[in-house]
């Protein structure tokens, strides 16, 4: 297994206890329900698309004998998914001042950013073969 | 990999970049930039294109890739279902999202009857696959 999938899994399993802990939390004092956006991001993109994003670098057909793709484009999905959850993770429940707003769209930015990255590494891989 | 896995596949990585640049925007609305009044009520069509176009629609390509083979031509069923069931998933996904962003009662239901439809055509090929790996059964990953 390459190590961007064992970071990729990792940060999945992270996120996935992250998010049941703000499940448990919702779930016991509904004055914890403003972190339901937040709960949901983490869930689906934390847990589930970097969970997906590990797996199929890892088991979609190569392009070629050695190499999976352009490898560089997913470091950079890594990098950037996971910082733009950290920057959701904060700026969204929390009252940061004039903060949020732009730490709001540069975390957007950075998931655009992954999803792209996510794209360019796996689209050429298709219906290689290998 | 067969062809309508990659169909599925690269139209669910459109979803993916394409629903994850609707949610730039409505971030970008929430932060309280100033953009039109339909940007900031697209969450449905992020929604959609999201949790069907990419996660529901890559779980489907790669089910037909690797769910177990028949022991006879054509060896993963007829292709035919599936690529309507493509079809149909995209055309509901965009039919759904969009109706409910511009509260289109029609087309939003439109839209999640061909999603429906998609599942069922999906799961005629699916569920007779659905089995144990037999002596005459070819294996994974082909």
């Amino acid at each position: 297994m390459p190590i961007q999938t064992r970071l990729f899994l990792q940060f999945a399993l992270g996120y996935l206890l992250l998010g049941l802990v703000a499940g448990v939390a919702m779930a016991i004092d509904p004055a914890w329900r403003f972190l339901w956006p937040t709960y949901l991001h983490v869930i689906v993109l934390g847990w589930l698309t970097q969970l997906i994003f590990g797996v199929a670098f890892w088991l979609f057909p190569r392009a070629s004998r050695d190499r999976r793709g352009r490898e560089r484009f997913i470091w950079v999905t890594l990098v950037l998914l996971n910082v733009g959850l950290v920057l959701r993770i904060v700026a969204e429940p929390f009252d940061l001042g004039g903060a949020n707003g732009p730490l709001l769209v540069a975390s957007a930015l950075c998931h655009l950013g992954a999803a792209a990255g996510f794209t360019a590494n796996i689209w050429p891989r298709m219906g290689s073969g290998r | 990999m067969p062809r309508v896995t990659v169909v599925l596949v690269r139209a669910s990585l459109v979803h993916l970049v394409a629903g994850a640049a609707v949610g730039a925007l409505l971030m970008w609305a929430k932060a309280g930039y100033q953009l039109p009044a339909l940007v900031a009520r697209s969450w449905p069509l992020h929604a959609e294109m999201l949790l069907l176009g990419w996660l529901v629609q890559l779980a489907l390509g790669v089910a037909y890739w690797i769910l177990p083979k028949h022991a006879t031509v054509p060896v993963r069923g007829p292709v035919g279902p599936v690529m309507l069931a493509a079809l149909l998933l995209n055309v509901g996904v965009a039919g759904a999202g969009l109706g409910q962003v511009v509260n289109h009662a029609g087309l939003a239901a439109g839209g999640r009857v061909a999603e429906f439809a998609a599942v069922v055509l999906f799961a005629v090929n699916a569920v007779p696959r659905i089995k144990r790996f037999g002596r005459n059964q070819k294996s994974l990953c082909q």
